[in-house]
């Protein structure tokens, strides 16, 4: 057979790519099946060549290696010759992807390859191990016992490598870090140049993960460095490590101040300088507290300006002083703001990358000052290149021919408009100038609404929401911007069909539009001409628009038409009626074809408000002038009840005051930040405690007793008040209260009997008693839209009914002899778990109980049937918890056999027997 | 530390990739195609830090073990050399203007290593490039700058290569040692077997 060396392949590509698609196609095809029967085949050295052919055409196309593809890998890696091994280890990278068996295959060849006399060896397995360290924690933790062993190897070219294994080892195999770490920081003396300069790169990774906390003590060895080492390589790792480090330690500022400042006036290396300076500026070392850290920032500021000012020089030392002066901003603006016009023109840069430094450091500069120039530079790159007459705005043609007056105008104009992402990110920008700290920079709220206007007309991007989202929270702050706004968006935005076809390409105008359409709804009274407004709010064409501008459309249009009519009825006139009916009749017209809107939220608001037109139509038509002053409502059916009240009434159609009302009955303002911290909590309102303990579902016992020990503090405390949710958490704990004192007035094994013996033996006054309670807790449980019980309640015994059936469902399912016999008995055994005690649950419980401690002999059987039977029937809510609190009876109660003696008083014992339950709960904790 | 190294021809056909940090093939090759577009884009004479509003990095969504999330200081750096890019993609522990040098010593290594190294000898010698580039990064942190140092490193390799290659290369010695392993007595056959050959002449 033929064999294709690498070479024979990237010929091959190149000669079949030229040809076709296909032929290239059926050539790599050729090639795979090759490939595949190589890497399968035994001579190792052709299985290493399809090995590299895989990795160069992984490298070209996406193709997924063949399968076992890595099996190849580990097998060409273990091979003994050199260069075949090394081909190994090359692919290894591509080849393996997370802790797969063939990592595991590895382990052996590594280690003998790590620890090989020859000196050519070791750093093949060093180069692939980076990789296959960070993918492999289990092989981390193999290996790194060997890794520190080669940090003494006698040649430096394997030191190094080793130290840089470090940090992927490390970083699968953290524990690793704390043992090696002392030997990692003998590195940094090493005698070998390029072994310090790994170890400091490595100690850099290790410390912008970590935070620098741990490297501190490396202080003095990396001084060391930094006044004694010539290699501008480490020399930069060292500066920019100590970045990291001098803002958690202050005093080594003053430690490297000298030195730092000594490079900055003696290095040729620009690179070496430019890290100093950043060092300095992110370092902390500019405090203007000091004396000389306020010199020190303005050589920083200079050098930097004097790189952005270098019209002719490396644009890379522009971009990378823009880069710097943003750091510097925050602690001396002022300094910076020497370099405005620079950086502004640098707003004009060709360079994308400048550009974006640029608005950066432009987004931070802006103050009350300089706000106005600097978004109208802003805006002025926004605009389209060519300004024709689409630009409606006269802010946004100023604007664009002040970019026309700039030094490149043509060509950056037209670059920007060619990139979307840019001109969104400018836009975001722009709006996030204006919104920084609550609007705290904007000179004047009037040009803001106008500027937004022209971001929504120009930007052409996305930013649709954004620009809604702060006119609307401008308006709603500034109560004196509002007539101006309403009267520029009724002007410009309601009424341009033009501007309103753009919207619908899901741009930036269609926020604005909403805006719009929502700010005159909600201010009709600065509108010039609320009819106008109307019309063009229900445009012919806002049936092509999207279906939330649509509500709001209609909802605007509600607004302002009753605003009208309300407006309308104070100089009442057959003029005003005619006019107010052809309105009635044209908002019909305008809002009749959402009716059938398929979006629902259109749909429902076009019929309410449709059938309010209806109803003022109604009324407007049969509404007798009014000089004759006859009330005109009364031929309207079924509304007359708000109505016709009077006899006498106004002389216009009451109706024209229908819509009013609904819009503006509240005014919404602007919440303050943090208002809500603010707001007391009312005494006695406990936020974190459930309304229903357990959240309404079973819980453990333990918690269950936490909120059942809660409640009842509660109970005790706030007697009858809190509403519905409260009312049951009082019964849920009353009920348990009770079984408990029932299971505790007995002793422990008779307890079910007691039961029984309850049900039947319940006498006159304390039925009575029932039947009254019942109908006191139905008539609270009426209003309650939570209350669940109602039904049930209705019929006069259910309590024990239900139970009784399902009981005998279920016991007939469970073969229970003594349950079985005794059904007739359960009847009476039962209505003690959740009827009864629902029904019961009393406000003066202490009679219920005074009256239950006597039925102390209870028997076994009995609780494991109320089990069985809440198991049976957990369908509600309230049963599902009477099941937990059997089970949670039942434990505890065979604690007590022992240690509970029978109760001596019996409100007392409550409480007594509260607390050694719980602790009795404990013990069963912690023993078992 | 250094994400990726990328060499890409001014078409966008790539000549080397070197991720060191994991990431699906799918998304290195996207990331590729995404910068060469964008770089492609940028005319001449404008700085080497590409800075895009539209640039992502899949790899940062990817994997989230290097992405801290406070800087997303990812840069990539290039440099232009005739036909070719040299793209780095680093993070914010590397200095700008220094792997600016540093693509300038891998390219004078690649020179150094080739002779005139051109975009041919890349597109040929895939392997070398790899193996001049392993010696100056590892594991995406800076293994050596000095570039005697690292040629020397890599001519190292280069003979260690040829040494292994040529003692095992399966055609010289196993073609003439075969037969003669076959023959009982190689030395012997090959010393009588001129002899043969005239006897057979009838000499």
């Amino acid at each position: 057979m033929f064999e294709r060396t690498l070479q024979d392949l990237i010929r091959g590509l190149r000669a079949h790519k030229a040809s076709s698609k296909a032929a290239e196609d059926a050539f790599l095809a050729e090639a795979m099946v090759e490939m595949r029967e190589e890497l399968k085949g035994k001579d190792m050295a052709l299985k290493a060549e399809g090995v590299l052919k895989m990795c160069y055409l992984m490298m070209l196309y996406p193709i997924p290696p063949p399968p076992g593809f890595a099996f190849h890998v580990v097998e060409v890696m273990s091979s003994p010759r050199y260069h075949l091994k090394q081909l190994g280890y090359l692919a290894a990278p591509m080849a393996f992807s997370g802790e797969t068996e063939e990592v595991v295959l590895t382990v052996n060849g590594i280690k003998k390859d790590l620890m090989s006399p020859h000196l050519a060896m070791p750093p093949l397995p060093l180069t692939a191990l980076p990789y296959l360290l960070s993918m492999s924690p289990s092989l981390a933790n193999t290996l790194h016992p060997d890794l520190l062993h080669l940090l003494t190897h006698s040649s430096p070219r394997i030191r190094k490598r080793a130290v840089l294994c470090l940090l992927p080892c490390w970083e699968s195999y953290p524990e690793g870090l704390r043992e090696g770490f002392s030997r990692l920081r003998e590195r940094l003396q090493d005698e070998d140049q390029g072994v310090v300069g790994a170890t400091v790169g490595v100690v850099m990774e290790l410390a912008r993960r970590q935070g620098g906390k741990n490297y501190l003590p490396l202080a003095p060895e990396l001084f060391g460095i930094l006044t004694g080492s010539s290699n501008n390589w480490m020399l930069i790792k060292v500066v920019k490590l100590f970045a990291i480090l001098t803002p958690l330690e202050p005093r080594l500022v003053r430690k490297l101040l000298p030195p730092i400042t000594n490079l900055i006036s003696s290095t040729s290396a620009i690179s070496l300088l430019y890290e100093c300076v950043r060092t300095c500026i992110v370092g902390g070392m500019l405090d203007p507290d000091r004396a000389e850290g306020e010199v020190l920032a303005r050589v920083c500021v200079e050098k930097l300006g004097g790189y952005l000012r270098d019209e002719g020089g490396d644009q890379n030392l522009r971009y990378i002083a823009l880069l710097a002066m943003v750091k510097i901003i925050p602690t001396h603006p002022q300094m910076v703001a020497e370099y405005q016009e620079e950086v502004l023109q640098s707003l004009d840069d060709p360079d994308v990358s400048i550009r974006m430094r640029a608005l950066e450091l432009v987004t931070s500069m802006v103050d009350q000052y300089n706000m106005r120039s600097i978004v109208d530079q802003l805006l002025a790159h926004l605009a389209p290149p060519t300004k024709g007459s689409s630009l409606p705005s006269a802010m946004a043609s100023l604007a664009a021919a002040a970019g026309g007056g700039s030094p490149t105008p043509t060509t950056t104009a037209q670059s920007l408009s060619l990139t979307p992402a840019y001109r969104l990110l400018l836009a975001q920008r722009l709006i996030g100038i204006i919104a920084h700290d609550t609007y705290s920079n904007v000179p004047d709220f009037e040009w803001v609404v106008s500027v937004l206007i022209d971001v929504a007309y120009i930007s052409q991007v996305d930013v649709g929401a954004e620009i809604k989202d702060i006119l609307l929270d401008v308006i709603g702050r500034v109560r004196s911007v509002r007539e101006y706004a309403v009267g520029v968006l009724e002007d410009k935005v309601i009424g341009d069909e033009e501007f309103r076809e753009r919207g619908r390409e899901g741009t930036g105008e269609d926020g604005l539009m909403e805006a719009a359409v929502w700010i005159c709804g909600e201010y009709p009274s600065d509108l010039s001409s609320p009819l106008s407004a109307i019309s063009s709010i229900l445009s012919p064409t806002l049936h092509l628009s999207s279906p939330s501008l649509i509500s709001l459309s209609l909802q605007s249009a509600a607004k302002i038409f009753g605003y009208h009519t309300a407006e309308a009825s104070t100089s009442w006139s057959v003029d005003r009626h005619t006019e107010t009916k052809n309105l009635v009749a044209s908002v019909k017209s305008g809002v009749s074809p959402f009716i059938s809107h398929s979006d629902i939220e259109v749909q429902e608001r076009a019929a309410e408000l449709l059938q309010l037109l209806n109803f003022v139509e109604a009324d407007i038509s049969t509404h007798v002038p009014p000089i004759k002053t006859v009330n005109g409502d009364d031929t309207v059916p079924g509304l007359e009840g708000g109505f016709e009240a009077e006899s006498s009434g106004p002389p216009y159609p009451k109706s024209l005051f229908l819509f009013q009302p609904l819009f503006t009955s509240h005014e919404l303002n602007a919440v303050a930040y943090r208002a809500q911290e603010v707001v007391q909590i009312p005494e006695g309102l406990d936020l974190d405690r459930e309304i229903i303990p357990g959240g309404g579902f079973g819980e453990i016992d333990v918690e269950e007793e936490v909120d059942e020990s809660e409640v009842e503090k509660e109970k005790l405390d706030l007697g009858e008040g809190g509403g519905a949710g409260m009312e049951e958490l009082r019964k849920v704990l009353r009920e348990q209260e009770e079984r408990e004192r029932n299971g505790k007035g007995k002793s422990g094994r008779k307890k079910g009997k007691g039961k029984k013996i309850e049900g039947e033996v319940m006498s006159v006054e304390e039925k009575e008693e029932r039947a009254k309670r019942k109908a006191a807790k139905k008539a609270r449980a009426k209003d309650d839209p939570y209350y669940l019980y109602d039904e049930k309640a209705d019929v006069d015994d259910v309590d024990d009914i239900p139970i009784v059936r399902l009981d005998d469902v279920d016991l007939a399912n469970t073969e229970e002899p003594q349950t079985k016999t005794k059904s007739s008995r359960k009847k009476a055994d039962l209505p003690p778990s959740p009827q009864i005690d629902r029904g019961e649950l009393p406000e003066g419980a202490s009679t219920v109980l005074s009256s239950r401690p006597p039925n102390t002999d209870r028997v076994l059987s009995g609780l494991a049937a109320v089990d069985l039977n809440d198991a049976s029937c957990t369908h509600s809510a309230s049963r599902f918890e009477e099941y937990q609190l059997d089970d949670e009876k039942d434990g505890e109660q065979e604690l007590r056999v022992g240690d509970l003696p029978t109760p001596v008083g019996e409100i007392q014992v409550v409480r007594v027997k509260r607390k050694k339950k719980t602790t009795g709960k404990k013990k069963i904790v912690e023993e078992s | 530390m250094i994400q990726a190294v990328l060499i890409f021809n001014t078409h966008g056909k790539p000549r080397l990739s070197k991720f060191y940090t994991q990431s699906p093939p799918l998304m290195q090759q996207s990331l590729i195609a995404q910068i060469f577009s964008l770089i492609s884009d940028r005319p001449a004479g404008v700085c080497n830090f590409l800075d895009a509003p539209d640039l992502v990095f899949p790899s940062s969504a990817g994997k989230g073990k290097e992405v801290r999330g406070d800087d997303d200081d990812i840069r990539v750096i290039y440099r232009h050399y005739a036909t070719l890019y040299f793209v780095f993609v680093v993070d914010g522990a590397e200095s700008e203007l220094g792997i600016l040098d540093l693509i300038q010593v891998f390219v004078e290594s690649l020179d150094r290593a080739f002779e005139n190294v051109c975009e041919l000898d890349l597109i040929f010698h895939f392997d070398e490039v790899h193996h001049v580039l392993s010696e100056i990064i590892q594991g995406g942190l800076v293994l050596e700058t000095n570039i005697n140092e690292i040629s020397a490193c890599v001519q190292a390799s280069a003979r260690n290569r040829k040494a292994s290659a040529a003692s095992s290369n399966p055609l010289l010695p196993s073609m003439l040692t075969a037969p003669g392993a076959g023959r009982s007595g190689s030395r012997g056959g090959s010393a009588d077997g001129p002899r043969r050959w005239l006897a057979a002449m009838g000499v």
